[in-house]
């Protein structure tokens, strides 16, 4: 069987993206881009008394909107092609990368949702000395959850780009 | 092996992968999504007001750690009596425009040394929150003493770079913990420590805990470790006053209104700009400071035997939020 070049498989992934990306899958990417970003400055604000207030760059935190909306999308209209319980749940990869975003990039000095895990049994010094590697790493943390759903993005685009299962 | 069945184990590994990391962010989002339904059910409630467009933060370290002048000194130390009345009418009419919690307290018995009541802080220099209420938390220790010596300090780069003041001369280049302060008063305590760490870096905490493993005071050891007993340590600035345990600020104040996004006014002003508004009492940031500073000193007046000698305790406003704060003597738990 011929390897596939590495030409052939950008042009094969490119237009797999060409043909997921209809009018109607961009308005879902758009509007679900929108809900990621009002999801983190809602974590953000539940964390610093109503105010929207974090120290991650608003081109990291729209960055990593942008990734998780393009994987949701992507992943979406694989379950939709392949009707696979793996691609409708990989939307969650997202998600949970836009919750944890949320969640750092309001955790502060006080961090009310960190600290409320004493309630089931991690202490004080555990949760500070989480905070402080967080605090100290997070553009860190954002650029790899930036590329984990990338690559996840690709993968599924990769996916339903095959022949078995093309979108036509 | 053929290709064919490398090629498969290949993706079956990366599917595998992404099963698990599927399974695993799955149920630690429906956790999380229940951690935060009930932490923001406990959120305090927040002020509202016109909005004002802000810039861009400035980052600068100028003057950082240098002592303030007499006349800077007395802007702290000699406010008038009549400001923080009239801020904390402004308070209880809900006529400001920034967020100034009056909430109940967890109460304690008095942390008594040397026959006085103390006020105990806990914070970190590269903190935002401790930075924009350290204004406040000066003020209101005024009115009970005074200052001898306060510095000029910032929070961190990595966490907005707030103009403040420091207790003491923090090292800000190196980890390590600052005691003590040059606060005097027949009155009251002041005890504070103060998480020391690079301030051009992020924002790094320490529990009281630690504090005490510190501490080679046994004054302040045995403060770190009441303040650890509370088991209410949950971030900075983590404090005490009279009998009054108030977990983080009292107040969010960065400017003459809630800030929009994510600029912070305070984080453009100078020092002298800031101490300026507080010696003018015409704006927003001003009032919202003193009436800050307020809340703080309502909750030490009932712990004093001799309140009625301190004028800041005869100010009916401050009679107001002790009732508020249900602070009165006689509801005092000794």
């Amino acid at each position: 069987m011929k390897k596939e070049s590495s030409n052939g498989t950008i042009r094969r992934l490119g237009a797999a993206l060409r043909q997921v990306y209809s009018p109607k899958y961009i308005l879902l990417n758009i509007v679900t881009l929108a809900a990621y970003v009002a999801l983190f400055y809602w974590l953000v604000s539940v964390q610093n008394n109503g105010l929207e207030i974090t120290v991650v760059p608003s081109y990291m935190i729209y960055s990593l909107a942008a990734a998780s909306s393009v994987l949701f999308t992507v992943t979406t209209r694989a379950f939709l092609l392949r009707r696979s319980k793996l691609d409708a749940s990989a939307g969650a990869i997202g998600t949970a990368a836009m919750f944890l975003g949320g969640l750092f990039g309001g955790c502060g000095c006080s961090a009310p949702i960190l600290f409320s895990l004493v309630s089931i049994g991690i202490g004080t010094t555990g949760i500070v000395s989480f905070m402080n590697a967080v605090s100290a790493n997070i553009f860190l943390l954002f650029s790899l959850m930036i590329a984990i759903n990338l690559f996840a993005a690709i993968y599924y685009l990769n996916r339903i780009s095959k022949s078995a299962c093309k979108v036509r | 092996m053929p290709k064919t069945t490398r090629n498969n184990d290949r993706k079956f590994h990366i599917s595998m992968a992404l099963n698990i990391i599927q399974a695993v962010t799955i149920a630690a989002l429906a956790f999380a999504l229940l951690v935060v339904i009930s932490s923001s059910s406990q959120q305090k409630p927040s002020a509202s007001g016109n909005v004002p467009a802000s810039n861009a933060s400035v980052e600068t370290l100028s003057n950082i750690g240098q002592p303030l002048n007499s006349s800077e000194l007395s802007v702290i130390n000699n406010a008038p009596d009549s400001y923080f009345e009239e801020a904390g009418q402004m308070l209880l009419n809900q006529s400001l425009t920034n967020y100034i919690s009056v909430g109940k307290n967890p109460q304690y018995a008095p942390f008594i040394v040397n026959g006085k009541p103390s006020v105990i802080y806990v914070g970190a220099i590269s903190c935002v929150y401790c930075g924009e209420n350290r204004w406040a938390m000066a003020l209101a220790l005024s009115r009970f003493g005074s200052f001898t010596q306060l510095f000029k300090g910032y929070s961190s780069l990595g966490d907005h770079d707030v103009r403040t003041l420091y207790w003491n001369a923090d090292n800000y280049n190196a980890i390590g913990a600052s005691f003590g302060n040059f606060y005097q008063s027949k009155y009251i305590n002041f005890i504070s420590a103060e998480y020391d760490s690079p301030i051009d870096l992020s924002l790094q905490i320490q529990t009281p805990a630690w504090f005490a493993s510190q501490a080679t005071n046994v004054t302040y050891k045995d403060a770190m470790l009441f303040m650890n007993s509370t088991g209410k340590f949950g971030g900075t600035p983590f404090t005490f006053w009279g009998t009054s345990l108030v977990g983080g600020a009292d107040a969010s104040i960065f400017g003459n209104s809630i800030p929009s996004g994510n600029s912070l006014p305070i984080s453009n002003w100078t020092h002298a700009q800031i101490l300026s508004q507080l010696s003018s009492f015409n704006d927003q940031f001003a009032w919202s400071e003193y009436a800050a500073a307020d809340v703080y000193a309502a909750q030490v007046c009932p712990a004093l035997q001799d309140s009625n000698t301190i004028p800041v305790c005869g100010l009916p406003a401050i009679k107001t939020l002790e009732g508020l704060m249900n602070l009165t003597a006689a509801n005092q738990s000794a």
